[in-house]
């Protein structure tokens, strides 16, 4: 693991985990947002709905109110104190009526009387009725008349007037910018009788149908309601809220019939308080969130570096040991190989010993090599070192270096060199190169007895194939033998030693080395080579940029 | 020839000098980066062997200071880190070989024979130099046989023959006495030296080695004939 490689992955790695973090929490925000809206909205909803029930009943309260009103005259018609003076004492006790009309069958005025000069109140009465007396049918015609249902009705239904039923309606009409009603009804003598109320009595009645101000409970208290007459004006107000001139209301009821121009509003600071406690918690949340999030990010990223660096501490820790072997290791091969060279020519025990130590000594550098290789820890940085040489004398110096243990394992070399110029060529990489390709012959290609090594050069490309005659590799195996630890057989029956880096060594160095390594198709590629007679070998290709050099 | 090398570890040190002398160079050993400049300019060795990590003054210093007096004299570095090497190579000390541990024989006589041959022919080329007097630059030829002592190679035919320092002083004290009988102390004194440390067998095993080297049938050889009981002769 080189530095730089270091930083760039923990940065990667740092990356990675702040936008672990801070993508949910920006989405957390995103949905929080919405959430609220959406809450809000549905707040919203509810206060409008509850606070129109609230005028809903308000007004079949008011509705009510008429119709018992409606239903009072209705029995009273019955008693027949129609003539002037009887009806002039029953106005006089009767504190809902202002006054009253009767039109006789005839469609004459019966009262107030025709013939005689009117008190003052009649007289005015009379001016602000005058329509009627023009055309009496306007109380049963107009649209604004209509007899309410006996049952309370809801604001909506229609109240106008029953063609054939039509006995019996209310009556409204503006005079001196106030509301006038006026119940009527046709006796049995089909005279045409009317009740105006008293505006103000009516009104104290209406009031009085309204919700308690200051009441306990606090859903009421702080809310209110307008009741607004036909010219906008609030004719009265209850409920301790005081809304802002320019105020969004709750909600709106148009009362029906006969007080159908007038209105009921609703205002009430409910919505906005839940909504200002909705973002304060929201925003809590996704802190909270952020910072538990934040916490664990930080918490896996040091445990991260401290496991990069433990590993690191044992890459190392491996790098020395395999430097500090190098040593003895030297010692070993040099003195076993200086023996060697004292050795009479007839000492031929004593030289295969030696020759043992050396192969394996050579063996064990192989290793080294290996592993240093792999573990090295400028693996980004890796320098060839090219100087002038020949490819040749590098296959035949790694094939004598194994020619010992070759012939111990009884597999014969066919050599055919063809790549004896001068070039620019690494010849240590070249050689821990060939040193993989051939030793994994030896290891596992022995059963072929024949290994075929060739080289070749064309142009500033030189290509040596290294071919054995063993069990060959699967298809299905050919991908992953260069992957690093990736070994095709660890049975211990097969009692072959390896790591399974050295494949996988062997193409990052050929690749170094501005070529590519690969596995040359066989004629006939086998599924199971621990099939017995199927062995076709295998064919590994090196191919390697080598420019040519001066002499 | 001289071979200065400087190698903290003994037996890396005295395996070394083992490995050269029996190439027929004379070694002296150096176990310190101080002592490797002391010997370097008592005894003016004509190549210099360099570890790199060495105690009181590594071998990057070493060479520096080598390179101050003396811009010619090959040196090889001896190392075991590749990081070691890169550096060496980064520096421009000119470094005229490196050796990587855990190197075997062969390598460090290849090495040793490689930097000899540039060095033999600097010679030839500056007839004024007077540094080895014992090899000459002329062609031996013993029948097929051409030998380029300065080359430290020979060539039958085709085949090009690569031979030690020492085979060479061999051939060129037998072409010198062609025809003679040359007795095996003279040989002795002659090609190994007289302080040259060693057993009776040491010349018959080299003698021998050298004959499958060069003669066509080792067995029957006709350029190094032994003559039993006195010594060597050619012809």
């Amino acid at each position: 693991m080189s530095i730089i490689g270091n930083i760039t992955l923990q940065k990667k790695i740092a990356f990675g985990l702040l936008l672990i973090v801070l993508l949910p929490v920006g989405l957390l925000g995103w949905f929080g947002v919405r959430m609220a809206h959406n809450e809000q909205k549905v707040i919203e909803h509810q206060l409008q709905t509850l606070s129109m029930a609230q005028l809903e009943n308000i007004g079949d309260a008011i509705q009510a109110h008429f119709q018992a009103e409606q239903k009072r005259f209705l029995e009273s018609a019955t008693q027949p104190a129609t003539d002037t003076e009887g009806l002039r004492a029953y106005l006089r006790s009767s504190p809902q009526v202002r006054h009253a009309l009767v039109i006789g069958a005839d469609g004459k005025r019966v009262f107030p009387p025709m013939e005689e000069i009117l008190p003052d109140s009649e007289r005015q009465f009379v001016e602000r009725t005058a329509a009627i007396w023009e055309n009496p049918a306007i109380l049963s015609h107009s649209s604004a008349v209509g007899a309410l249902p006996a049952q309370p009705a809801r604001k909506f239904s229609s109240v106008s007037p029953d063609a054939e039923q039509n006995r019996y309606g209310w009556y409204a009409w503006h005079w001196n910018a106030q509301l006038h009603h006026i119940f009527w009804w046709r006796d049995s003598a089909d005279r045409l009788i009317g009740m105006e109320l008293l505006p103000v009595r009516m009104m104290a009645d209406i009031v009085s149908l309204l919700p308690a101000t200051g009441s306990d409970d606090d859903k009421a208290a702080s809310a209110s309601i307008r009741l607004i007459n036909a010219n906008g004006q609030i004719v009265y107000q209850w409920g301790r809220y005081q809304p802002d001139q320019n105020e969004q209301k709750l909600s709106m009821l148009p009362l029906s019939h006969p007080l159908g121009s007038w209105r009921l509003e609703s205002y009430g600071p409910a919505f906005k308080a839940g909504a200002a406690i909705n973002w304060f918690g929201m925003v809590l949340g996704i802190f909270v969130i952020a910072l538990a999030s934040g916490g664990l990010a930080t918490y896996l990223y040091r445990e991260h570096t401290r496991e990069m660096r433990v590993a690191e501490q044992r890459v190392n820790f491996v790098n020395q040991v395999s430097h500090e072997l190098k040593t003895p290791l030297t010692n070993i091969r040099m003195y076993a190989e200086l023996l060697e060279d004292e050795l009479a020519d007839e000492d031929d025990k004593q030289r295969k010993y030696l020759s043992v130590i050396t192969g394996e000594s050579q063996r064990l550098s192989r290793l080294i090599g290996n592993v240093l290789r792999f573990a090295s820890a400028d693996k980004g940085r890796l320098a060839l070192h090219l100087q002038p040489g020949r490819v040749d004398d590098v296959v035949v110096r790694c094939i004598e270096a194994f020619m010992p243990a070759l012939k111990a394992k009884a597999i014969e070399v066919r050599l055919t060199c063809n790549a004896s110029a001068r070039v620019l060529l690494d010849a240590e990489v070249l050689e821990q190169i060939l040193n993989n390709l051939i030793s994994n012959v030896e290891k596992y290609a022995a059963s072929g007895a024949m290994m075929e090594v060739s080289s070749v050069q064309q142009g500033s490309i030189t290509t040596i194939t290294v071919r054995d005659f063993g069990p060959g590799i699967a298809r299905r195996e050919q991908d992953r033998i260069f992957q690093p630890f990736y070994r095709i057989s660890s049975r211990l029956t097969d009692g072959v030693a390896g790591t399974g880096i050295g494949l996988g060594i062997a193409r990052e160095l050929v690749r170094l080395h501005g070529g590519d390594l690969t596995l040359e198709a066989s004629e006939n590629p086998v599924e199971d080579p621990t099939k017995e007679g199927a062995g076709r070998g295998a064919c590994f290709k090196v191919s390697l940029l080598t420019e040519p050099a001066g002499e | 020839m001289r071979i200065l090398i400087a190698e903290d570890d003994r037996y890396i040190g005295e395996g070394l000098c083992a490995v050269v002398a029996a190439e027929g160079y004379a070694p002296q050993l150096a176990t310190d980066g101080e002592q490797a400049l002391q010997m370097f300019h008592s005894e003016r060795p004509q190549v210099v062997l360099l570890d790199i990590m060495m105690p009181k003054r590594d071998g990057y210093a070493v060479c520096r200071e080598i390179r101050k007096v003396d811009n010619d004299v090959p040196v090889i570095f001896i190392s075991a880190k590749s990081e070691e090497i890169d550096r060496v190579l980064g520096l421009e000390l000119g470094a005229d070989d490196y050796i990587m541990k855990p190197f075997g024989t062969r390598e460090v006589i290849a090495r040793i024979r490689a930097v000899t041959r540039r060095y033999l022919v600097g010679l030839g080329n500056s007839a004024a130099h007077g540094g080895e007097p014992e090899i000459k630059t002329e062609v031996l030829r013993f029948g097929e046989l051409e030998v380029y002592p300065a080359q430290l190679r020979a060539r039958r035919g085709d085949r090009q023959i690569d031979l030690s320092l020492r085979d060479v002083k061999i051939l060129q004290l037998l072409y010198r006495h062609r025809g003679e009988v040359i007795d095996r102390d003279t040989m002795f004194n002659e090609c190994w030296g007289r302080d040259y440390f060693s057993n009776s067998r040491t010349l018959d095993q080299h003698i021998s080695k050298l004959r499958k080297l060069i003669e066509i049938d080792a067995k029957n050889p006709d350029i190094i004939c032994t003559v039993h009981g006195v010594g060597y002769r050619n012809g």
